[in-house]
């Protein structure tokens, strides 16, 4: 029974109230976010129309210059197209999970069926390790070690063998159609440098799927004449179907938001890649990269178009996070398992 | 007769802890041998090690030999030991998967068996396991929507299709109603025609009901062992009781 | 027992089976011994390149960006824990006192569950949309500047779910029995909060809070346009720090940028990415072993009562 007399309850009515309020902070954040980017991105989205999204030229117009029209400010001859962005994001983002969920397959299936039960939980715990570098070493280190390696070792060598194939066989000269060619920095460079990022969130979630499925199952599929590979096999493929989908969901959607790695290893250009190689960009990298360059624009309407391109990519982003959890438990939290 | 499974001087240890310590034991062809004992006293283990479930935990030590058939386990692969000597466990386990799935899992797992065949063998060993009459029309249901007895039974089929030689039963009817375990145990009078059955349980009643051969286990020893009804029966009967109450509760 | 047709059963070789099985092991094995090796690799060279430079007038030394030495990184370090802590600020209480709501038996179930599913989509958000909103919101509109605060709330945006989370999940560790017994014993909500969740919850929330930070130490996109960057001392209040506030990831990211003008920003950016490595890997150990430090503390502390 609630207290009838309200003044003598009244610190823990406060308490109460105190704790329902900090409890409405997360959903409080992320409809400030919501309305304040829908807000600022209201010029861009009526200016740019759905153009935004399939043009390929990116120009802020001539700088001063500005023109009003029905209430919207912009710089002469201004034209904002994402889809160069749009497809190096979703380009480098599959092809990491392309290279990163084979990696945290066997990897689990390793650790899980062959490993003694001692050194398994240390591996897990140094395969977490990398979820806890920060994005911004893995670009240095991307900088550093993969373009040269890249640039170096692997694009001469594709040159040379491969040139004619399509899609791999790249044409690494320094300029391509009347643009430099940064050697390296191209979509394989970041597609490899995310995938690193994304192997600890996918094979948190296999591993979790493997240790809370039950034992009568393992020993259900074993004692048919199993072999473990079959075992786990089944596992992943079949009875963990949803956590193995999630967490590959979970992989992308971490994929797709990444910043400042994709923005080291590649080139920050607006190119619409041609093969593994080509130099690319992606919209979180390209806002990250280009923003202090909306601030030289007097009407706005840049500052707009970003407001825009992070509203998309939010979006996309939470749908493919939001399913991900929701497919494959919410036990998983960025290297940390629990529950 | 020749015994078809023969454990000679078992010992099996987990860590510092000893499971079974100095186990023989025949296992006879087209009979029930049931291995009688309170919980915690090595019976799963001893069914475990027979098909080399014990190989997946590196932690096991066991020395002493099992033959069967002769031959030593460990000289068969562990894919022909396990097809060879089926398993039941104690809480049925279905597979998330429609019935027929579940029964043709064994089979597509070790052979070559096209749809056509398949579908005859599902049905043979759902009708040894006393269960194709309730399921032929819905064999696309899928099997966690059976009732307990029903799973149990289609986990029965689903070790059947690979023809065993043995099947060891790991307290099959522990967790299901009087009913059910009644079925179970009727089945398993039928199944010693065609198979061998090895019991596990610390069901005195069922043990009288089912068994031929009788061995007693406590602490990871065989303390006794006879045939059947008799030994069952005889004077020492109340003292078994007490003995099996006192340590199973 | 039936004696229809008999089929006759081709089975598969149990040679081939295992020979699979060992395949499976063997590339497991190769592809771990490759993810190793890039571990170590990028271990070995942020450490081979930061040791041989580091030296304790770098880590104490402002930095310039300028001429040929650059200065240290000493704003970096106090510029991150100071973002870091005002992180804190505005990500641990609304983390634990939102995770008090979300385990109080009587609070709504629709609630509750909507709580959970707003803080998992906070995780979710792309820091650098959470930078550029931040550079909007807080910077730009509300005219805070480059800031130490308006860095501090990016971090907190991204360092509350992670507290939230882990908090949440220790406290439902709780037995129920517990909390039943001193509800029935007339203690109120706030008393069951402070005497029971948060006590016995002690170590869940400290390990929550190392693992958030440990994130937010590490993170640089929030901060480009919110925390802006200063390498001209210390921010001496919360808004309009001139040019913003300096941190660690910043001379990581700028180092090689700045490499051709200024040849020791690439050693600075080395010992900034090595000292972070160092920072974040003692947090995640001390996150992990909170459980049994708490322990070893309340055993001391009972001790000499």
């Amino acid at each position: 029974m609630e207290q009838l007399n309200p003044f003598f309850n009244l610190k823990n009515f406060s308490f109460k109230a105190l704790i329902l309020i900090m409890a409405l902070v997360p959903a409080f954040i992320i409809a400030s976010v919501v309305t304040f980017l829908l807000y600022y991105s209201f010029p861009s989205i009526i200016y740019n129309g759905l153009n935004f999204f399939t043009s390929k030229i990116w120009n802020d117009g001539s700088s001063g210059v500005i023109l009003h029209n029905n209430g919207i400010s912009y710089q002469s001859g201004a034209v904002y197209g994402i889809y160069p962005l749009v497809l190096g994001t979703v380009l480098i983002s599959l092809i990491a999970l392309l290279i990163a969920f084979p990696v945290s397959f066997f990897v689990t299936l390793n650790v899980e069926l062959y490993m003694p039960k001692k050194i398994r939980g240390t591996l897990i715990s140094f395969i977490e390790l990398f979820a806890g570098i920060p994005s911004v070493v893995y670009g240095f280190w991307g900088l550093l070690v993969l373009i040269p390696w890249l640039q170096n070792t692997v694009e001469p060598w594709i040159g040379t063998h491969f040139s004619g194939i399509p899609l791999i066989g790249g044409v690494f000269t320094s300029e391509i159609s009347g643009r430099a060619y940064y050697p390296g920095q191209g979509l394989l460079a970041g597609a490899l440098i995310l995938s690193i990022m994304i192997i600890p969130i996918i094979t948190a979630v296999m591993t979790n799927s493997f240790e809370t499925a039950p034992k009568e199952i393992k020993d259900g599929i074993y004692s048919l004449g199993g072999t473990r590979w079959e075992m786990g096999k089944y596992l992943l493929v079949h009875h963990s179907k949803a956590a193995t989908y999630g967490g590959a969901l979970l992989g992308l959607g971490r994929a797709l938001g990444e910043t400042m790695a994709v923005l080291m290893v590649t080139s920050a250009l607006l190119l619409v890649p041609s093969n593994l190689f080509s130099n690319v960009s992606t919209v979180a990298a390209y806002i990250a990269a280009q923003l202090d360059s909306a601030f030289f624009d007097q009407s706005g309407m840049t500052t707009a178009a970003f407001a825009e391109a992070a509203l998309a990519l939010m979006g996309v982003s939470l749908l493919v996070n939001v399913i991900g959890r929701k497919i494959a438990g919410r036990g998983v939290l960025r290297g940390y398992q629990n529950d | 007769m020749e015994p078809i499974i023969k454990l000679e001087k078992l010992e099996v240890s987990s860590g510092k802890k000893k499971i079974l310590d100095g186990v023989n034991l025949e296992i006879h062809k087209n009979s029930i041998n049931t291995v009688l004992g309170p919980s915690g006293g090595g019976k799963s283990t001893l069914l475990r090690t027979i098909n080399r479930l014990t190989d997946l935990d590196p932690a096991f030590r066991i020395s002493g030999t099992i033959s069967f058939n002769g031959k030593k386990v460990t000289e068969y692969s562990e894919v022909e030991l396990r097809r060879r000597i089926g398993m039941i466990f104690q809480r049925p386990n279905p597979f998330p998967m429609p019935i027929y799935d579940n029964v043709a899992f064994g089979m597509r797992l070790q052979s070559y068996v096209q749809k056509k065949d398949l579908d005859v063998l599902v049905e043979q060993s759902l009708t040894d396991a006393g269960l194709w009459e309730e399921v032929k029309g819905e064999l696309k249901r899928d099997a966690i929507t059976l009732s307990g007895g029903q799973q149990q039974r289609m986990c029965i089929a689903r070790a059947l299709i690979l023809r065993p030689d043995v099947i060891m039963m790991d307290e099959p009817t522990s967790s299901l109603d009087p009913t059910a375990k009644s079925r179970i145990e009727d089945l398993m009078l039928d199944l010693k025609e065609k198979y061998t059955v090895i019991l596990v349980t610390h069901d005195i009643a069922q043990a009288k009901k089912v068994s031929d051969y009788t061995s007693l286990i406590y602490n990871g020893k065989i303390v006794a062992s006879g045939e059947g009804g008799e030994f069952l029966e005889d004077s020492a009967s109340d003292s078994l009781k007490s003995f099996l109450g006192e340590v199973s509760v | 027992m039936t004696e229809g047709e008999t089929v006759t059963v081709k089975w598969r070789k149990a040679s081939i089976r295992s020979a699979k099985d060992t395949a499976v092991r063997i590339v497991g094995y190769i592809i771990l011994f490759i993810l190793f090796a890039v571990l170590a690799a990028i271990f070995y060279e942020i450490a081979d390149g930061a040791l041989s430079n580091i030296t304790w007038q770098i880590l104490t030394t402002s930095n310039t960006f300028e001429g040929t030495t650059g200065g240290g990184i000493y704003e970096a370090i106090a510029g991150t824990w100071m973002l870091v802590g005002t992180g804190l600020l505005f990500s641990v209480p609304p983390g634990i006192l939102g995770s008090l709501y979300v385990v109080r038996a009587k609070s709504s179930k629709t609630l509750s569950s909507l709580v959970r599913l707003f803080t998992d989509i906070l995780t979710s958000v792309p820091s650098i949309v959470i930078g550029l909103f931040g550079y909007l919101f807080m910077v730009y509109y509300l005219g805070w500047g480059f800031s130490l605060i308006a860095g501090g709330i990016a971090l907190a945006i991204m360092m509350l779910p992670y507290i939230f989370r882990v908090a949440e999940l220790s406290m439902k560790a709780i037995p129920v029995e517990q909390i039943h017994n001193a509800y029935a014993l007339g203690a109120d909500d706030f008393q069951v909060a402070t005497r029971i969740y948060i006590p016995q919850a002690l170590s869940g929330v400290l390990s929550g809070i190392m693992l958030a930070i440990s994130i937010a130490a590490g993170e640089t996109a929030q901060l480009l346009y919110t925390a802006g960057w200063n390498a001209g001392g210390l921010p001496s209040g919360f808004t309009n720090n001139n040019l913003g506030v300096g941190y660690l990831t910043y001379i990581v990211y700028n180092g090689l940028l700045q490499g051709s003008a200024i040849p020791n920003a690439t050693n600075l950016a080395y010992i900034a990415a090595f000292v972070l490595i160092v920072t974040i890997l003692v947090l995640v150990l001390l996150s992990k072993s909170m459980n049994r430090i708490v322990k070893k503390l309340s055993q001391i502390m009972r001790g000499t009562r």
